[in-house]
């Protein structure tokens, strides 16, 4: 049986009248990679901040077996994280950074940071802000991989990266980094860019879950149908969840109809997260 | 192992503090012991070169300034190509010397008649250094508590204006843990830093002096080194600030607490919140507590010397202890402080 790594129940913020989390459960095993996704201020992330210990809620949280609020220079001990693109200080050489986490980091492993620092154009004599957006990503990814967390979260770790470091970056992710001991929690907008690598997701808006699933619980929920002509006709008389326009034709998004009902109508298959987040996030208006 | 752990801990934060407020915590100090030492090396050439041309043309000047009957004479001695500059006082005896014994080749001496006094010219008492050395060292408290509240001012504010309090926070440090770090280096580190580069100033400027007065045949040890009382000078410049430290301690955790709040200029917040309480009070209470109260405690930090003896040594400039204010001083500093690590904890958010 895999570890709990988080377990909660209704942990809500308010700032002033705005719901910024209301309720909101999140569940988590070891091993899992969850995407956390909605639009702009759905509360993704206060989430994080709450799951970090950096802002104070109402509700029940344990990571790691630690209430975040109280216990969060030792949780931290255990969870990592990029809290934004280009957080680094912009002052410090990187052997400054590796020497400041080495002695800040029970868990910080410096050799392995200057070995996955080498794969990269990056040489440690260098001021931080001698560097492109795209190259202190590359820094910080390597840092938190350097350190033997549990669990990490990133919050928008690629945001305003060109498409090539971010490939890179969730591939060196998943092959540096990730085992089945280790839990991963992503926020991002480039939903079809994680989705690959996702075991979990969280559609989340206006602070209110909206969707929670294993990405195999997705697949054998929902349905796209890919149809035209009678046949199309025939699919909007059903109850889907979300329609858009196909060159010559419509795609449709049903979740929990039987697979035999649609067979004979169209193709069928999984539908994207993307085409599902903006099915879901327009049922929800 | 636990106490091994913190240890390193917080010598990782003092040095990010360092790292990070080099200028203010180590460049000004520097440079201000720099530029005093080049001031005393330029003084020391400048003598330098008086000697060089001789102390008895010191003695012409002042017999100048004196209005003696200055008179200059050459004596030209051709056999020993030797001409000599005599000085004197009486006119009429002015040697007649040949125009015809002059020659710019040979070596040159000059000489005045007080030339036998040279040695017990100089040899007079010049009572203690201390004060001056002292007065050296305020400088350089001075620079530190201008650069020192810049720092505190800054601490809690700049990593939320450029972002990185984002990294700060995702690192295994506690808010108190980062507190007791700028505290430690406002109060400890700052101060050594201060103190030490003070020392070597002032020994470099001994130093100097002893060789200044050696260059002019003087008697160094009994004219600097016997004038000095070391241990009351360094013992009273090290002492003195740790007690100015608590005396301090409610404006560094004010500076604190504005640096975790402002949104904008954590120093004009600093001025602008007790300015404004004080002009409240008085224009709607007809009260003047805040400002008595705030210059009550100030007059502690105020400095009294009447006499160059009060700069003897440095603990007794500032006023006698008065343990009931400093308690109520402290009491107020840990108030602010525990309001410090709140906002730290609970509205870091980047501006």
């Amino acid at each position: 049986m895999k570890d709990t790594i988080i377990s909660s129940t209704g942990i809500s913020k308010h700032f002033g009248k705005l719901k910024a989390l209301d309720k909101v459960e999140l569940n988590l095993k070891a091993g899992a990679i969850l995407g956390l996704i909605g639009p702009n201020g759905a509360g993704k992330t206060t989430l994080l901040y709450a799951l970090l210990g950096l802002t104070n809620f109402k509700g029940d949280l344990e990571v790691l077996g630690k209430d975040p609020r109280r216990e969060r220079a030792t949780l931290l001990e255990e969870v990592c994280s990029i809290p934004d693109t280009a957080v680094l200080p912009r002052w410090m050489t990187i052997k400054q950074l590796f020497d400041y986490v080495a002695g800040i980091h029970p868990r910080f492993n410096r050799n392995r940071a200057y070995e996955l620092l080498a794969r990269t154009e990056i040489t440690p004599q260098r001021l931080i802000k001698q560097l492109s957006k795209g190259m202190i990503v590359q820094l910080h990814l390597a840092l938190v991989m350097s350190i033997d967390a549990r669990l990490l979260i990133l919050d928008e770790p690629t945001l305003g990266l060109d498409i090539l470091f971010r490939k890179q970056f969730f591939e060196q992710l998943l092959t540096d980094f990730y085992d089945e001991q280790r839990t991963i929690i992503i926020s991002t907008h480039q939903v079809d860019e994680v989705e690959h690598i996702l075991t979990d997701i969280m559609f989340i808006k206006s602070g209110q879950k909206v969707l929670e699933s294993s990405m195999q619980g997705i697949g054998e929920r929902y349905l796209e149908l890919r149809t035209s002509g009678n046949a199309s006709e025939k699919a909007s008389q059903l109850p889907w969840l979300g329609q858009r326009s196909l060159l010559g034709g419509k795609a449709f998004i049903f979740d929990g109809i039987a697979r035999q009902q649609l067979e004979g109508l169209g193709d069928l298959h999984t539908p994207s997260l993307a085409d599902l987040f903006v099915a879901v996030m327009g049922r929800e208006k | 192992m636990v106490n091994q752990q913190a240890k390193t801990k917080l010598f990782t934060l003092l040095r990010r503090e360092v790292l990070e407020y080099r200028n203010s915590l180590v460049l000004a100090p520097a440079i201000t012991g720099a530029l005093l030492i080049v001031l005393m090396l330029c003084s020391v050439l400048l003598a330098n070169r008086i000697t060089a041309v001789n102390i008895d043309s010191l003695d012409i000047l002042i017999d100048e300034h004196s209005d003696n009957n200055v008179s200059l004479a050459i004596s030209a001695d051709k056999n020993n190509s030797t001409t000599e500059l005599l000085i004197k006082n009486e006119s009429s005896k002015n040697p007649n010397i040949d125009e015809q014994e002059w020659s710019f080749g040979r070596d040159w001496k000059n000489t005045s008649k007080q030339s036998n006094q040279r040695t017990e010219k100089i040899d007079f008492n010049v009572g203690s250094l201390n004060p001056a050395l002292n007065i050296l060292h305020l400088i350089f408290l001075g620079i530190l508590a201008l650069t020192g509240s810049n720092y505190l001012a800054n601490s809690f504010y700049q990593d939320r204006r450029d972002r990185t309090v984002l990294f700060w926070k995702s690192m295994p440090v506690s808010e108190r843990e980062e507190i007791f770090a700028k505290l430690v280096t406002i109060c400890l580190l700052a101060p050594a830093i201060y103190v030490a580069i003070s020392i070597v100033t002032q020994i470099t400027y001994i130093l100097l002096a002893t060789l200044l007065i050696w260059r002019i045949d003087g008697n160094a040890t009994h004219l600097v080194l016997d004038n000095i009382h070391f241990s009351a000078l360094f013992g009273g410049q090290i002492i003195s600030w740790f007690l100015q430290a608590l005396w301090l301690m409610p404006i560094f955790a004010w500076l604190l607490l504005c640096s975790t709040i402002a949104r904008r200029s954590p120093m004009m917040l600093a001025f602008a919140v007790p300015l404004a309480l004080y002009i409240i009070e008085l224009v709607f209470f007809d009260s003047n507590w805040i400002g008595q109260t705030l210059g009550n405690y100030l007059q502690y930090l105020s400095i009294n010397i009447n006499s160059a003896e009060d700069l003897e040594t440095l603990t007794s400039i500032w006023p006698p202890i008065d343990f009931t204010d400093l308690f109520w001083g402290l009491a107020l500093a840990a108030l602010l402080l525990v309001a410090t690590h709140w906002f730290r904890k609970h509205r870091f958010e980047p501006q």
